[in-house]
């Protein structure tokens, strides 16, 4: 989630939020991994049954383009487009300058959501 | 001769008083019952009541012998993981005596055959102990420093020789060309109770992103 988040850093989660409400395009959750000390930043991008695709490095969701304001560096990611299964949200971290092969990204279901970042 | 059978009279009066009061004997008389001695457990609670910080002391002593001697079997699974951890892990500038003391301590932490499943290579396969030894030495000289830390362990065991742990691995270190590593993932471990030891007997890395 760089720069947004720095890689290993400790952050502070509201999980309220993840009970209430579900999650929306653009923000910041945190994914559950197999318990709570250790968790996944992501920012959602798309939602369930929408379909996502990144060309020359923008975003597009259901064919029309995204702004993505929090993407600072420059970015030549190219993913073929894919429907998003129900239950799940599509997750991408902030870093986009590095190669899309090495970033870790994909549909999380919306179980493994517990919360935002507090800040 | 009056005076004499007064005496045996009085000696009389005594001894038959002291048999009669059975119900409160003298300290004296506690001393000379030594064929019933008293009970182990009254014992204890007089010592503990004399003495009841010794007492605590020593039950903790106790209860912390037992758990070290006798560890619990999540205890044992738990060690397992920590044993890969530290073979598998490697400080910068690692001596060629210490990659190999590593590299013999790899071998006896995998059963027979271990199953290794990561869905997004498309790998499912079983690797031979040896094979998995071989990878694991050519995997760390790639790196000039390698941490590979287990937390969040969940361990269940669904039948008494067979140890199923669900836990997130961190694997983070810099290449030797200069890269740096840092991945962490889900991960599913099967392990094998044979001839009293836990075994690794199989690896799933779980698509928590699916692409």
């Amino acid at each position: 989630m760089e720069p947004t988040y720095h890689n290993g850093s400790i952050n502070f989660c509201c999980t309220l939020s993840a009970l209430f409400s579900k999650p929306q395009r653009h923000d910041v959750v945190a994914v559950r991994l197999a318990g709570h000390r250790v968790m996944l930043l992501k920012r959602v991008v798309a939602l369930e049954g929408e379909r996502i695709e990144f060309r020359y490095g923008k975003l597009l969701v259901d064919g029309n383009t995204i702004e993505e304001l929090y993407v600072r560096y420059p970015c030549d990611w190219n993913l073929s487009p894919r429907q998003v299964e129900q239950g799940s949200v599509y997750v991408v971290g902030d870093n986009r300058s590095m190669p899309i092969g090495d970033h870790y990204f994909g549909q999380a279901s919306i179980k493994r959501i517990v919360g935002v970042p507090l800040w | 001769m009056v005076k004499k059978e007064s005496q045996e009279q009085t000696r009389g009066s005594i001894q038959t008083s002291g048999h009669g009061n059975l119900s409160r004997p003298t300290s004296g008389q506690i001393g000379q019952r030594g064929r019933t001695p008293p009970r182990p457990g009254l014992l204890l609670l007089a010592a503990v009541k004399k003495h009841p910080v010794i007492a605590v002391l020593v039950f903790i002593l106790s209860v912390l012998a037992v758990l070290t001697l006798f560890p619990s079997e999540e205890k044992k699974v738990r060690k397992q993981f920590k044993a890969l951890s530290n073979v598998v892990s490697k400080e910068p500038r690692e001596s060629v005596f210490t990659t190999a003391r590593k590299a013999k301590e790899i071998v006896p932490l995998f059963d027979e055959n271990c199953e290794l499943v990561i869905p997004a290579d498309s790998v499912s396969a079983f690797f031979s102990r040896g094979e998995i030894t071989s990878y694991v030495i050519r995997g760390r000289t790639q790196f000039s420093d390698l941490s590979l830390t287990f937390v969040d362990l969940s361990i269940t065991f669904p039948d008494p020789g067979t140890a199923k742990v669900v836990l997130t691995a961190k694997l983070k270190g810099n290449v030797v060309n200069g890269d740096r590593m840092d991945e962490t993932r889900e991960v599913k471990s099967t392990l094998k109770k044979i001839k009293r030891k836990w075994l690794f007997a199989g690896f799933e890395v779980v698509e928590v992103l699916k692409k």
